[in-house]
This record gives C-alpha cells, sequence and structure tokens, in this order.
C-alpha cells in the first residue's frame, strides 16, 4: 500500500515520513549519513516545498551567492518539529535554516533542539518588536483570514463572531486541522476583547466551538483550504492569506477575503542545534532581512515582509495583500507567539480530540 | 529407502550448515539477514525502547494508552471503522470473487483486470475521485438533486461516512483474491453432487460452497482488518477532521506534540495487534496459497 | 411426440449435445427398464459423461427429450429429478463427516430425524462403513470413499442410481472385489442402475445391458454376450474383447454360407444375411476360436497357411502371433494344454475355424 501524500503543503506529513520517523534515532545514522557531505560553504534552508523552492531560490538563495559566493540548497521536505528533533538527536544535522512557525522557535528552543539566533549578526531593528526571538527571527508574516465564497452567501462576514451566525451566513465553516485561529475566532465570538484574548481559555474556546461544531470541516494542507472554498464544501473559513489570494484570483473574485480579525502570525527562521557553519548560516538569515528580497517574496508568495521597511516600500497592489501592511496589520489580531510556545502540543490534542469526539 | 533420502533432504533445508555448497547459501543469505537486522529489527527495537524511556523511564506510556481519554476514543474510532470496513470489503468480496469463480473464462480474465486496476492506482488518487463523487457539490448530489430526489445535499465526505466509503473501495480487491482462491479450490463437481443429491442452488450455496469457503472468508477477514488498522490518508481526505485513525494520531504526537514516547507505545501495541493477527491467519490457512495463489 | 414409455422406463429420445463444432452426444435414443443394470461403454471422450450429466440434469439437451414414466423431465432440475448419483473422484463433501454426508439427502428433503438415522444406519450398513462413520472423507482410503459416495447415493432410495467411473481411481485388485459389491447391492436395492465405463471387462461382468459409444453416438447395444459374440462393427469388435479381421470378396453364397476369397485362399463364412456377390466382406474372428494346425485338414473347416512370429505363454493359455500373407498378423489363442512340439517361432502353422465361429461386421 502506498499511502503517500505528495503535494505542497504545510506540516502535512506522510506516512511514510512518519514510518521513517518511527524509527528515526535507530535508523537516522545509517540513513543519514549516506547523505551528500557538505562543503563547508555549502547551507541547506528547509521549507514546504512546492512553488517555494523556486521562489525562496530566485528571492534568497541567488542573490545570497552572488555577493557570497556560499551556495544555498533549497529542500521541499518540510521541517516538522517531528523532523527538527530527530534530526537534532541523530546528532548529523544536515540542515542549516528551516522555515518554521513562530512560536516553533520557542517550543523547540525550550527544548534545547535550536541555535539561539546571533543578534550581533541578525539585526533586531530589521523585524517588528516582538519578532526578534531567542532561537528564531522572523521570516514573514502571514494570516489566518476571513475567507468566503459569495456565491453561497448573501452577504460577507466581516468578523469571527460572523462564523457562528449560522442564519446569516449558512454553509460549512472551516479552520485549521492545527488549531492556530481557531480558537481565537471562538474567545472573540464569545466577547471577549481583542486585546484580552492572551492567554487563551481553551475550555471556554471549546465550548463555544461546540455550538457550530456540527458545521465545522478541518482543512490538513493549503491546498484543502483552496478546494474547500472552491468547490463549495464551505461557505467560509479561516485559511490562510497566501491561499485566499490565490482563491480570489483563480476564481476570478467569486472567492472574497480580507484582513479584517485576521490572525497575524510571525514565520520565524529556526537553525537546528548542531547545525554546522552557524555563523554563515546568521550571515545568510540578515541576508535575508533584506527588504527588497522580501518584498519579491510578496510578489511571488503573498509572504509578508518581516522587516518593515519592506512593507513601506511595497508598491500599492502588493501592499494590499501584504498583512505587515500598516492598515492591514492595525484590523488583524497578533498571535501570542509565546503563548503558543508554551501551550501548543498539549491544547493540540485535546483540540483534536474535540472534533474527533 | 525413499522416507530415508527425504528425511535427508528436509533436514538439510531446515539446517543448511556443514558443506561447501551450504556455506555458499550463506553467503547469499547473510547480506539480507544483515540488512533486515539494521533497517528493520534494530529500528523497531529503538521504538520500542523509546516508548520505555520517552520522556521518562517507565511503563508511564502504555499506561497512558489505556486511560488517556484521547486515545481511548481514537482507538475505539479506529476499531469500529475497521471493523465496519471489514464487513462491508468482505461481503462485497465475496459477491464478486463469486461471480469471477463462475465466470467462463474470457469473462474472468477481463473481471480479474478491472479488480487489479485499483492496485496500481495511488490511494491518494482514489481517495480524491472519492471526493469528486462525494461533496455536497459533486456527481453524485447533483445528480439525486438535478431531478428532485433530495434538495439538501446529502453529507458523505468530511465524516464517517466518506472515510467507510473511501476505505471499503480500497479493500475490497484484497478480500477478493484470497475469498477466489478459496473458492477456486473447491471442486466443481461437489455442487453439481449437491444438486443431484436434491439441494436447490441456494441450499446448495449454503449448505457446501460457502462452508468450503471459510478459509478464505476468514483470512479475508484477518488481512483486511490488518490492512485498515493503519490507514492514514484516506481518513485524512475523507474525513474532514472528524476521524482520527491510530495511524493519523501516532503521526501527530511524532512531528506535532513530540510525544514520541507516547506514540512509539501506541505504534508498538499496534505492531503487537498485527502480530498476534498474522498468527492466527497463517495458523488457518498457507499464506503463500492465499497471496500468490490466487 | 409422445413419449412410448411403459410404467418407470426411462426413455431417451434423439438426444443432442453440441460444445461447438463437436457434437458431444448425437442423436442418442435409448430404452432402460426399471431395475435394468445399463452400462455406457465407450472410449474416453466418446460422450458417455455427457449423456449421463444429461439424464441427471446437469447438462442441458440441445435436442431431444428425456422422459421417466411417461413424464417428460427434459427441462426438470437436477434436484427434483430424484436421482442418486456416485461422481467421478466421489465428490464428497470435505467439510462432511461420512455420516453427515450419507445424511445430506435426507435432510435436504426434510425427512424426520429418526428416519434420517435409520436410512443413514442402512445404507452405511450395507457398505460395511458403519465404524468409520465420524471420520471425514480426507481420513479415508480411495475405497473407502467409494463406498461412502455408494451409501449416500442410495441413501434416499431413489428410483435411479447414476455411477460415472466409480472405480476409475481404485486399483486393479479392489476393482474387481467392489465390482461385485456393486453387483450385489444392484440385486438386493432393485434400482435402476446406469453405469458408465471405460473398461470392458467391468461392463461385461456387471451389466444386464451394454451400450456401446463411439464419438457421441451409440455404436451397439445388447446383452454382454450378444455383444461379445456377435459385433456389427469393427469398432465394437475390437472395442470389447480382441478379435482378428479378414478381408475379402464374396465369391458365392450357397445356403446362407458365403464362399469368400482372401490374399491368402478361400474361407467359408456363416450368416443370415452377406453382402451380393462381388462385394466386399469383413469377417471379425475371436482369437480363441482359431486352432493351430501342423497340417491342413480336409474337413469344413477354414484353414489358411502362417507363419508363427512370436509367442508368449499366459498361464491358462498361449498367444501367438501369425504372419497371414496378404492378410497381416492374426493372434490365436490356445489352452495351454493343447501346446504342440511344432508351434515355435518361424514354423508354419495352419490356422483353422469353423464357418459359424467368423462375424461378418461392418468397416466401421
Ligand atoms: N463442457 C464442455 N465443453 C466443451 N466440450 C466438452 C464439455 N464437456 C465435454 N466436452 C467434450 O465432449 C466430448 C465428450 O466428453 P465426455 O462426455 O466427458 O466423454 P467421456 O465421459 O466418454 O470420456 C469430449 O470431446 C469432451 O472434450
Ligand atoms: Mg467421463
Amino acid at each position: 500500500m502506498s499511502n503517500t501524500i505528495k503535494m505542497p503543503t504545510r506540516r502535512l506529513v506522510t506516512r511514510r515520513q512518519a514510518l521513517a520517523m518511527t524509527g528515526a534515532a535507530a535508523a537516522a545514522p545509517f540513513i543519514l549519513r549516506a547523505g551528500r557531505a557538505i562543503a563547508a560553504t555549502e547551507l541547506v534552508l528547509v521549507n514546504w516545498g512546492g512553488d517555494a523552492i523556486p521562489n525562496f531560490d530566485n528571492a534568497f538563495a541567488k542573490p545570497f551567492e552572488k555577493e557570497t559566493g556560499m551556495k544555498v540548497t533549497i529542500d521541499g521536505t518540510g521541517p516538522t518539529d517531528g523532523k527538527i528533533k530527530a534530526m537534532v538527536e541523530s546528532k548529523n544535522v544536515t540542515w542549516n535554516v528551516c522555515d518554521a512557525d513562530g512560536f516553533t522557535s520557542e517550543n523547540l528552543g525550550s527544548k534545547g533542539l535550536l541555535e539561539e539566533i546571533d543578534y550581533s549578526i541578525v539585526d533586531r531593528n530589521k523585524v517588528r518588536p516582538g519578532h526578534a526571538f531567542q532561537y528564531g527571527c522572523c521570516s514573514y508574516i502571514y494570516s489566518y483570514v476571513i475567507t468566503y465564497n459569495s456565491s453561497k452567501l448573501k452577504q460577507a462576514p466581516t468578523t469571527l463572531a460572523d462564523f457562528w451566525d449560522l442564519e446569516k451566513f449558512p454553509g460549512k465553516r472551516t479552520f485549521w486541522k492545527y488549531m492556530s485561529g481557531a480558537l481565537e475566532a471562538a474567545l472573540v465570538a464569545d466577547g471577549v476583547p481583542v486585546d484580552k484574548l492572551y492567554p487563551l481559555d481553551v475550555d471556554r474556546a471549546l465550548k463555544k466551538l461546540e455550538e457550530i461544531k456540527d458545521h465545522i470541516i478541518l482543512w490538513e494542507s493549503g491546498a484543502d483550504s483552496q478546494r474547500f472554498l472552491r468547490e463549495g464544501e464551505v461557505s467560509m473559513g479561516l485559511i490562510w492569506h497566501t491561499r485566499s489570494t490565490l482563491l480570489e484570483r483563480d476564481t476570478k473574485g467569486e472567492v472574497k477575503w480580507s484582513f479584517n480579525q485576521g490572525l497575524a502570525c510571525p514565520s520565524s527562521w529556526v537553525v537546528p542545534k548542531g547545525a554546522k557553519n552557524v555563523k554563515e548560516t546568521m550571515q545568510f538569515i540578515a541576508f535575508m532581512q533584506k527588504p527588497e528580497l522580501q518584498v519579491e517574496l510578496l510578489k511571488s508568495m503573498s509572504n509578508g515582509p518581516a522587516n518593515p521597511a519592506g512593507s513601506a516600500m511595497a508598491p500599492a497592489d502588493l501592499a494590499k495583500i501584504d498583512p505587515g501592511n500598516e492598515a492591514n496589520w492595525k484590523i488583524q489580531i497578533p498571535m501570542d507567539v509565546q503563548w503558543y510556545g508554551k501551550n501548543y502540543n498539549d491544547v493540540l490534542n485535546d483540540y483534536l480530540d474535540f472534533f474527533a469526539s | 529407502m525413499a522416507t530415508e533420502v527425504a528425511a535427508g533432504t528436509s533436514r538439510r533445508k531446515l539446517l543448511p550448515i556443514g558443506n561447501r555448497q551450504d556455506q555458499v547459501y550463506w553467503l547469499f543469505v547473510l547480506p539480507v539477514l544483515l540488512c533486515l537486522l539494521v533497517f528493520f529489527l534494530l529500528p523497531l527495537f529503538q521504538v520500542f525502547w523509546i516508548s520505555l524511556s520517552d520522556p521518562a523511564v517507565g511503563p508511564d506510556n502504555y499506561i497512558k494508552l489505556f486511560d488517556n481519554r484521547a486515545i481511548k476514543r481514537v482507538v475505539l474510532t479506529t476499531l469500529r471503522i475497521c471493523t465496519i470496513t471489514t464487513v462491508f470489503s468482505v461481503v462485497i468480496g465475496y459477491m464478486i470473487a463469486f461471480t469471477v469463480a463462475i465466470a467462463p473464462p474470457r469473462t474472468r480474465s477481463m473481471l480479474m483486470f478491472a479488480i487489479l486496476v485499483p492496485f496500481w492506482m495511488s490511494v491518494l488518487v482514489r481517495a480524491f475521485a472519492w471526493v469528486t463523487l462525494l461533496r455536497s457539490e459533486g456527481v453524485i448530489n447533483s445528480f439525486l438533486m438535478s431531478f428532485g430526489a433530495i434538495s439538501t445535499p446529502l453529507s458523505m465526505t468530511n465524516n464517517e461516512f466518506g472515510v467507510l466509503v473511501g476505505m471499503v473501495h480500497y479493500m475490497v480487491p484484497y478480500a477478493v483474491l484470497p475469498l477466489l482462491a478459496s473458492m477456486d479450490g473447491i471442486n466443481p463437481s461437489l455442487i453439481a453432487a449437491s444438486r443431484g443429491l436434491g439441494a436447490g442452488p441456494v441450499q446448495s450455496f449454503v449448505k457446501i460452497f460457502m462452508p468450503l469457503t471459510k478459509p478464505g472468508i476468514f483470512a479475508a477477514l484477518i488481512l483486511v482488518f490488518i490492512m485498515t488498522l493503519g490507514f492514514f490518508v484516506t481518513p485524512i481526505i475523507l474525513g474532514g477532521g472528524n476521524t482520527v485513525m491510530i495511524a493519523e494520531y501516532i503521526t501527530v504526537q511524532m512531528q506535532q506534540t513530540l510525544r514520541w514516547g507516547l506514540a512509539s507505545a501506541l505504534a508498538t501495541a499496534l505492531l503487537v495487534v498485527v502480530l498476534l493477527l498474522i498468527g492466527a491467519l497463517s495458523r488457518s490457512m498457507d499464506m503463500r496459497k492465499m497471496l500468490g495463489g490466487g | 411426440m409422445t413419449m412410448h414409455d411403459t410404467q418407470g422406463d426411462l426413455c431417451i429420445e434423439n438426444l443432442v449435445k453440441q460444445y461447438g463444432n463437436l457434437r458431444a452426444v448425437d442423436d442418442v435414443s435409448l430404452r432402460i427398464r426399471p431395475g435394468e443394470f445399463l452400462t455406457l461403454l465407450g472410449p474416453s471422450g466418446s460422450g458417455k459423461t455427457t449423456l449421463l450429466m444429461m439424464i441427471a440434469g446437469f447438462v442441458a439437451a440441445d435436442a431431444g427429450r428425456i422422459g421417466l414414466g411417461g413424464r417428460d423431465i427434459t427441462d426438470l432440475a437436477p434436484e427434483q429429478r430424484n436421482f442418486g448419483m456416485v461422481f467421478q473422484g466421489y465428490a464428497l463433501f470435505p467439510h462432511l463427516s461420512v455420516r453427515e454426508n450419507v445424511a445430506f439427502p435426507l435432510k435436504i428433503r426434510r425427512r424426520p430425524k429418526s428416519e434420517v438415522e435409520a436410512a443413514v444406519k442402512t445404507a452405511l450398513d450395507r457398505v460395511q462403513m458403519t465404524h468409520l462413520a465420524d471420520r471425514l472423507p480426507r481420513q479415508l482410503s480411495g475405497g473407502q470413499q467409494q463406498r461412502v459416495a455408494l451409501a449416500r447415493a442410495m441413501s434416499f432410495q431413489p428410483s435411479l442410481l447414476l455411477l460415472d467411473e466409480p472405480l476409475g481411481a481404485l486399483d486393479r485388485k479392489l476393482r474387481v472385489d467392489v465390482q461385485m459389491e456393486i453387483k450385489k447391492l444392484h440385486q438386493e436395492l432393485g434400482t435402476t442402475f446406469i453405469y458408465v465405463t471405460h473398461d470392458q471387462e467391468e461392463a461385461l461382468s456387471m451389466s444386464d445391458r451394454i451400450v456401446i459409444f463411439r464419438q457421441g453416438r451409440i455404436a451397439q447395444i445388447g446383452t454382454p454376450s450378444e455383444l461379445y459374440d456377435q459385433p456389427q462393427s469393427r469398432f465394437v469388435a475390437s472395442f470389447l474383447g480382441e478379435s482378428d479381421f479378414i478381408a475379402g470378396t464374396v465369391q458365392s453364397i450357397d445356403g446362407g454360407i458365403a464362399r469368400i476369397a482372401t490374399p491368402a485362399g478361400e474361407i467359408l463364412q456363416n450368416g443370415a444375411k452377406h453382402p451380393s456377390i462381388g462385394s466386399a466382406i469383413t469377417v471379425a474372428l475371436r482369437p480363441e476360436k482359431i486352432a493351430l494346425l501342423a497340417q491342413p485338414t480336409a474337413d469344413r473347416r477354414n484353414c489358411l497357411p502362417g507363419r508363427i512370429i512370436a509367442w508368449r505363454y499366459l498361464g491358462g493359455h498361449l498367444s501367438f502371433e501369425i504372419a497371414v500373407e496378404g492378410i497381416g498378423p492374426i493372434r490365436a489363442e490356445i489352452a495351454a494344454a493343447e501346446g504342440q512340439p511344432f508351434l515355435q517361432e518361424g514354423k508354419r502353422a495352419w490356422l483353422a475355424w469353423q464357418p459359424q465361429d467368423g462375424v461378418t461386421v461392418t468397416e466401421e
């Protein structure tokens, strides 16, 4: 049986990968040692594959090689927390920098699985306040935004509370399978002021979700979220703005979205503990802070620049889809990376169990 | 004399050591054994060790398997889905195998082809094919609504129903093969004898044919059940997050929440169950005949 | 068309079964009397099993009819014909014990429990298998399985028992024993037996009548002695026992005796009907009817010269192969006691027989 999923997706892991993981610690020395030996000046950036491979290559790897002569390989394996842990524990770290969630830096960093960011090389001032983490540095901004299929709804949902209004907004809703956004939406709908969301009251959030549970399906991969909305399987959802942008373009405006009450999240560059060439890696992370490179990525992938200077220099058409843009930033809810870093592992299990029951 | 020779050969097959020819034999087998050890047994042992040592040394993970509410639910969901899938797959597989068994040779090879085609299709493609059919604006709902059979679309995907449909569809061919093997093994003159002795077609089927396919039914049940225990892709794609089975749960614990100890304990428990089932299977019938003979 | 049968007769009329280009059963008509032991004999592939399966109802007829006691049963389902059947290879149900196998037809007929038990016991006693009633078929020897199959076929007292080469899988010695038992059973039960075999000795020793099959057609029907003594065709004469054939031309016919010219000399042949003068004729002759002489005789016996090619001692008798010029090798058998010193390889010998010992046969 080949139960293998292969598609450009974030966090979607395959069974084969899971199985490989299961025996990771034992098998890793044998498997990984067989891997390519890495030359002193060659770096590996690991992201989630698909279009992100050529886009990251064009935006970051090529200019960096041009400037420094160091080659950067983009590897689309998908650096899940589990894989980073496996690699670190195998004591043969072939990855230099990983495209991870902001809170991953807290989560894995606190477990000693990540290198600290060297802020003598990386510039704290080229990210927004609070986005220079101890074990990671903001790479780009993305947002969970309210997105809906206008052919299914008579009026536009504009607030998170609208997800709970089944009469005005009939049809199924979709949230991410891995929790981000859904709990915040539930608390906002339950009347918690936006600035008092964190620490999240998980029990209260799940209780609120219970009200519309039968109308919720969960999207696993970005492609799922697009499919559900495009095919009318759901009428609305809280999905990555990068996918909303694609949907709006592909459906010629039938699927609409806005940043209002979106959950703005920093992604971060993290460096697995024991990585080789840490200094050069830090130089590469610093290099990627250049605003014009980040605008490139905003153009190709809708990823919001981590560097406010990048957001500031984006032309108007790109500014519209940039979650870091001043006007957009104001109407979104910033994710509390610290809270996620501490609580994600426990709460995720409760969240999944809630939907499975 | 003859028995002595026979005993001699069988002894040599069991214990291939001693003469030069046998050493050559070992030379060929050794690398395979080493590979098995390194790539299979060692990692398995490692999994077992992780289950006993992460996060702390002790049997805690195994205790959790029994008193964690979420795990209990996942296990029950898995058992329920696997049982239902197994029953439907074997019942449908039985009907198909029977049709093949009594078909004339040309029809038979066409049917066999149709049965085997899905083996070459990835589980992903098949799951998405079912999404296309079952989703609320999918082929079936559109068809039913087009002439007013239903007014609101039936909810057939992103729930357990969708998962069951996808899994049964996947497993039916696996049920057909052992069933067909056992049906092909039935001497057709037994059915003729039954008819000749006064039993009608239905009685002959119930009293003679069915009982003779019992080993095949048993094999199909166990084989399908074992395979369904590990399902991952189909429940994810057709379940919409509402049906979490063991394989997915293990994956989440490995990749997302980093509870390797718990995941390994669950994987070990699953492996033990599967091994027990395989033991029961190999006892009940000749595995080679079942898997290859069909 | 009406069935011209009387009470209980099984009446087969113009039955045809076609498989592609092959006529497995080709226009067969036959009447079987109640209580008769009728054997279908013929080489392998001659259509015996097909005919039996048509009688049993497993093979549908392409043309023709089957009647039983005046009733047309051509299209009746097998389970409604109430015939007992012993299959080639026995077809015992492997998952049922001997007792359950024998009880099967009775239980299907929903006979009361006590009756089932009694009937099973009677049937098993008949074949002396009571002591093994709880075994499974695979725990039995071939001969034992054969008996169980018989017991099962007769346990419900069918009016007709169909047996398809029931002894085919047994070794020779056992076969002779079981032949006698089947024959005895037939006499005790009084049931009609239709028995298929390709073994001519079996057919000769057991049957009331034998039907000889050839390529889907009936070659000849008759009692064993009729068929042996009066074969109508070359095929029957050579299939049932051994025959020598002497071909020639009719020279004259005189008082039922034909004078026939053969390449080796003239012979005489008795018979009611002879072909016309000048036409070809074949005479079949059983080897044991031939006497071997050192000199030609002067009596009215036929006498042809030959040379002994080979001979064999076969216990009770001696078998000779003799070259007769223009005719070919002829086989002759004489009682061992009648052996003579001149009967040596390479020696001349005269073949002699009575004109009434030969049979005129068709060349088919
Ligand atoms: N089901 C069938 N399909 C095609 N040909 C058959 C079938 N059954 C029998 N035949 C052919 O019919 C002929 C007679 O077969 P059968 O009645 O079994 O002969 P017998 O029992 O005398 O050996 C054979 O040539 C056989 O190959
Ligand atoms: Mg036959």
